[in-house]
């Protein structure tokens, strides 16, 4: 289980092949389940040309690493991999890489949906937009429910 | 009630640089995102023996109301709004989380 926060863009399909490459051996593993959350240049019905991601140093990750653990261990994953910007974002970069690798696709599926929602819902992460319009700022009020 | 409502946007903490006298006495309280905003503070101090819980800190802090959505933690873990506080807790206050 591997949990890192960024403060630069990062290529969120080079992670999973570096990360697999060193921590899975080929032919052990059946199926990996990959979410990628990328920003957009609208929300709600604004033309969005930056964003902050605040986080709480120290909880976040600790957060994160309880979220996936649990998930980890509910689901008998082999590995799983996250990765979260933190400071300024721009639209079209990545934001959110979760990975995770089972025997099974069920796990993979599962574990993978599960861990997204868990992070969207419970880990400490705030979003600052900054509108195309007259440059004005606004928090992201809450998130939309995954299913 | 004595309060010390300095804000210490960048400055270091007393905790940070009078660690060991100061964890003893004191409740160290946070505010993120909107809340930091909304209360005018992101790190402040006060003392363990003028509060019981959570909702005590907030009180002392902020004088407004408690919206039921703000998320609480103590020592980097969820609590609620009536967990006890002791000397030398991290009490943070933020608003739901929009990460991912």
């Amino acid at each position: 289980m591997h949990i890192e926060l960024r403060d630069q863009c990062f290529d969120p399909w080079a992670e999973v092949t570096a990360f697999r490459d060193r921590m899975l051996l080929a032919g052990q593993y059946g199926a990996c389940a990959v979410f990628v959350g990328t920003m957009r240049d609208y929300n709600d019905g604004d033309r969005v040309c930056s964003m902050y991601l605040e986080h709480y140093p120290g909880m976040t990750e600790k957060q994160l690493e309880s979220l996936v653990s649990a998930s980890c261990k509910a689901n008998d994953l082999m590995e799983a991999l996250v990765v979260h910007r933190v400071g300024s974002v721009s639209p079209g970069e990545d934001i959110v890489l979760v990975a995770v690798w089972s025997a099974h696709r069920k796990a993979s599926f599962d574990a993978c949906r599960e861990i997204m929602e868990a992070l969207k819902s419970t880990a400490p992460f705030w979003k600052k937009e900054t509108l195309e319009d007259q440059n004005g700022e606004r928090w992201v009020h809450r998130n939309t429910p995954g299913s | 009630m004595a309060l010390s409502l300095t804000a210490y946007y960048s400055l270091p903490s007393l905790n940070t640089v009078c660690r060991g006298y100061h964890l003893s006495m004191t409740i160290n309280v946070r505010f993120f995102a909107s809340l930091r905003e909304r209360i005018g503070v992101a790190r402040t101090e006060i003392p363990a023996d003028s509060v019981n819980d959570v909702r005590d800190v907030w009180q002392a802090i902020s004088r407004q109301p408690l919206d039921e959505e703000v998320l609480v933690a103590i020592n980097h873990n969820y609590a609620s709004l009536d967990h006890t506080v002791t000397d030398g807790d991290e009490v943070a206050f933020f608003p739901p989380v929009t990460g991912g």
